[in-house]
């Protein structure tokens, strides 16, 4: 088998690539953030926030949604990979919705004049972060694992509504956070280069984002089989 | 650097260090994981 081959079939290997052309994407990104896209007229400066503030934002309601279906998913199939699955994409929510959250911040201390309003777009992103380390009380409390896993993923599915309250909260509640610029039914309002550069900064995050799924999950897979040892050791992880 | 560019380049830095942060737990357990060590 060429040696090309080797590679591509191992599995940590695919998610190093995947990790690896999102790192190079974002360093694209970051160049075209200082040398193409224009600086917002408004607030000036401060704005390029927006590049790392929004697909944070993006990718923390992504991953809280995915363990609320793979949640649904495990309820029907009983299946230890769906809530691994499951599991794994709420950790990699939490560590994202704790950057949005230190993050946004920042940009609200200019914009705003104060770190933190409870404004209801900010309430329900609080929520959010609560909601995904209540995810892994719940998980951890219980002594059953199999209870354990059943009562955490009632916690996504129910915590799930939370995301829509984000979106919509800009429109239902008078807010400080101002509605979406790009994710609008009359499609995106700001300068193209702003939406070009905040679309490769989203899609550079998710491959980061994904590639990193892809090898907590092995890794998950592989502890899961570790704490069971009857079973084979995963390829590509263990030695 | 003005206050404005100072907190650009904190958040930047944020967004790196969240995914780094996860890369390198996920590090630490594939490293245990192929010394043969007990998971956490």
């Amino acid at each position: 088998m060429p040696e090309s081959d080797t590679v591509t079939s191992s599995p940590t290997l695919r998610g190093a690539v995947l990790v690896s052309a999102g790192v190079a994407l974002l360093l694209l990104t970051t160049w075209l953030i200082f040398n193409w896209t224009p600086i917002e007229v408004t607030q000036g400066v401060i704005q390029r926030i927006y590049y790392v503030h929004v697909p944070l934002a993006w990718i923390s309601e992504g991953a809280f949604g995915m363990t609320a279906l793979l949640g649904i998913l495990y309820f029907w199939l009983r299946d230890d990979r769906v809530d691994a699955a499951a599991a794994v994409s709420a950790e990699g929510g939490l560590f994202t919705t704790a950057g949005l959250l230190v993050v946004g911040p920042l940009w609200g201390r200019v914009a705003w004049g104060t770190y933190w309003s409870w404004d209801p777009r900010l309430t329900f992103t609080l929520l959010l972060f609560f909601l995904f380390l209540g995810y892994f009380m719940v998980r951890g409390a219980i002594s059953d694992p199999g209870r354990g896993k059943r009562y955490s993923a009632v916690v996504a599915v129910v915590g799930a509504l939370d995301i829509p309250m984000i979106h919509m909260s800009v429109y239902w509640f008078r807010s400080l956070h101002p509605e979406p610029v790009v994710l609008r039914p009359e499609g995106p309002n700001a300068d193209p280069r702003i939406t070009v550069t905040l679309l490769l900064a989203a899609v550079a995050y998710s491959l980061i984002f994904a590639g990193l799924w892809w090898l907590r999950y092995l890794t998950e897979r592989a502890e899961r089989e570790r704490r069971a040892p009857s079973h084979e050791a995963i390829p590509g992880v263990t030695s | 650097m003005t206050r404005d560019e100072l907190f650009v380049f904190l958040a930047m830095a944020v967004g790196w260090l969240t995914m780094a942060a996860w890369a390198f737990r996920i590090a630490r357990k594939i490293n245990r994981l192929s010394r043969g060590e007990r998971p956490d």
